[in-house]
């Protein structure tokens, strides 16, 4: 089965003033398409690197990087901002909404970048919101909604162009246990019923376990994780 | 279209900045109109001057000699000559003032029968009434006057010879100069003849001859030939075309380009500061959007675009409200300054346009700065950092 996203040799250094720090070691991963993959690990171990490389939000020093069937690593900067458009959602701790736009014109970002017609944009984020279960609330802007349901339209912004991976970095980390579990079972359905990669880095051994296989990122190298846990 | 809402949300992400940076540019760009406005008109006055047509003054501003006119007449290339004195003065209240000017009626028209028209009853009617005058459709309209009125006019300078400063004259016709700034200004023609001598002093001079020339290239020729022929009298004359002559008469008021240019510089210069301020201001508050969309796939140039789509926006609106006020405003100022000898003061076309270019070039110049950053964002680190 081809991988939905495989990372072969990647070394990453950082250059800090004079100093240079190198973050990933010759990191090989290969992440089978449909596969809730969770990247646990200390903070500084590398794993929203790898988050960011297979987000094609960053480049790596050595190795390559083949997500959706594309070596990323290789595209130019304008290049991958079209690839982002089109094969990945992005999931991020703070949500990161417009804070002037309404839930759904912040849905409806992503797809201003494609063809499709203003029925069309809102016919997709009327559906997604409805997904995402925050019908009633497309008219709120991110500072009237809870925490729980700003995340709710990151997820709808996420999926709105149907992105071939999700990728999410500590989507529960700023909300509570009970808010938590229901967006990790949001992402769980994404996950079984959309058949959506998703690849998230967590702190949170509960979150981790939602996801079907664990891996854990210590000084820049990949350890699999026993999934006795997993829910 | 599809970018309105994602443009105008970011616009006014800080209302209040957003109001007062408006509320600056609409200022500056009011400021541009007038200044422009009026500039113009001045300029167009200068321009309505014609290059076949001489005038012939004293340099030190005194009058000259009626007896001038057949020795001009003769010059070789002179084709006609007219003369005039002129009397400042008002109606009833000070803020009516009214230039009047002493004309031969017959010679005057003939003259100039291209640019000041008046129906042939009244103009004979101004040839053979001593006390007629002609008056402007735009001063009829403004002081209710008609043919007929019997109007007393007192002079600011020019006392008749029983010491009183009032003249009384009637008006026979109303003559329009069509075409021509000084359309609008509150001019009345009045009888040479009985102006001359009924006046307390310079009686048998004028202030200024005008001559008609065969040939335009040939206008310094003519005016060094007028001018040699008094050059060793007590009332030397300086010639030269209308157009030189209003030139000469608006330089008196000062560089009235410099002036307006350089206003108009040091205000846009400023706006420049303001404007490229709020744009890195805005672009600093919103590095993480910015990040955000990069990371959604908005491109750096989509990003540049989008920006500079906000700051022509913010320009571009404030610059045009700033022009329809001195639009609006031009009009009004106009009639007090043409009721003081400043005619057609209104905001041309053309000066619409230049704002709106400036406008432009303001949005550009100021998100250069910003835009340059916005290219050179880094997602991971602004992300990371905010």
């Amino acid at each position: 089965m081809v991988s939905v996203a495989s990372l072969r040799d990647v070394v990453k250094r950082y250059t800090r003033g004079t100093q240079v720090v190198q973050v990933l070691h010759g990191l090989n991963l290969e992440i089978p398409p449909g596969e809730f993959l969770a990247l646990m690990g200390p903070s500084g171990s590398g794993k929203t690197t790898v988050l960011n490389l297979i987000g094609g939000l960053d480049k790596p020093t050595e190795g390559e990087v083949i997500v959706a069937g594309e070596r990323i690593d290789t595209l130019s900067s304008g290049q991958l901002a079209h690839w982002r458009a089109h094969h990945v959602g992005f999931i991020f701790q703070f949500y990161n909404l417009m804070p002037m736009l309404t839930a759904e014109r912040n849905v409806e970002l992503p797809l201003l970048l494609t063809n499709l017609s203003r029925a069309q944009r809102k016919k997709n984020v009327k559906s997604v919101l409805a997904l995402v279960g925050l019908s009633d609330r497309a008219k709120h802007k991110p500072a009237e909604l809870s925490g729980g349901q700003q995340q709710r339209v990151a997820i709808a912004r996420a999926i709105v162009a149907d992105p071939t991976i999700l990728v999410c970095d500590e989507p529960t980390g700023d909300l509570d246990r009970e808010t938590a579990v229901e967006i990790l079972e949001l992402l769980q359905i994404l996950n079984r019923e959309r058949k959506k990669s998703i690849i998230m880095v967590t702190h949170d051994q509960k979150a981790a376990a939602y996801a079907s296989r664990i891996l854990h990122v210590d000084k820049g190298q990949l350890i699999e994780a026993d999934m006795g846990t997993a829910a | 279209m599809k970018y309105l809402a994602l443009i105008w949300s970011g616009l006014w992400r800080k209302r209040t900045r957003t109001i007062f940076t408006m509320v600056s540019i609409v200022v500056a760009f009011l400021l541009f109109g007038m200044l422009q406005g009026i500039d113009t008109s001045f300029n167009q006055l200068v321009d309505s001057g014609r290059l076949n047509v001489l005038v012939t003054t004293n340099p030190s501003s005194l009058p000259l000699p009626l007896s001038y006119l057949r020795q001009i007449e003769s010059v070789p290339g002179v084709t006609a000559v007219t003369y005039n004195s002129q009397i400042i003065g008002y109606y009833q209240v000070r803020r009516n003032v009214l230039f009047g000017i002493a004309v031969d009626p017959a010679n005057f028209f003939a003259f100039d029968s291209r640019t000041f028209t008046v129906p042939n009853d009244q103009l004979q009617a101004f040839i053979h009434t001593r006390t007629g005058i002609l008056i402007t459709p735009s001063l009829a309209e403004r002081l209710k006057w008609k043919i007929g009125d019997h109007i007393p006019f007192r002079a600011l300078q020019g006392a008749k010879k029983d010491g009183s400063t009032d003249w009384t004259f009637d008006i026979v016709g109303i003559f329009d100069t069509p075409g021509r700034p000084n359309r609008e200004q509150p001019l009345i023609l009045m009888n040479y003849q009985y102006f001359d001598e009924a006046r307390a002093m310079a009686n048998g001079t004028v202030q200024a001859y005008a001559e008609k020339i065969t040939d335009a290239s040939k206008a310094t020729e003519i005016a060094t030939a007028i001018d040699n022929l008094f050059g060793n009298s007590s009332a030397p004359t300086r010639t030269e075309t209308e157009r030189a002559n209003g030139q000469a008469q608006l330089a008196q008021i000062g560089d009235l380009d410099f002036f307006v240019d350089a206003i108009v510089g040091a205000a846009f210069f400023t706006l420049l500061l303001v404007t490229g301020n709020t744009m890195l201001q805005a672009y600093r508050e919103r590095i993480r959007d910015f990040a955000v969309m990069k990371t959604l796939g908005f491109t750096d140039g989509g990003l540049v675009v989008l920006m500079l789509c906000e700051a022509l926006l913010l320009s571009g609106g404030a610059a045009a409200i700033g022009l329809l006020c001195a639009w609006a405003l031009l009009p009004v100022l106009g009639r007090t300054a043409a009721s003081i000898g400043i005619p057609g003061i209104h905001l041309p076309w053309a000066v619409v346009l230049a704002g709106m270019a400036v406008a432009t070039a303001l949005a550009l110049v100021s998100t250069l700065p910003a835009a340059w950053r916005v290219r050179r964002l880094s997602i991971v680190d602004a992300l990371a950092a905010h």
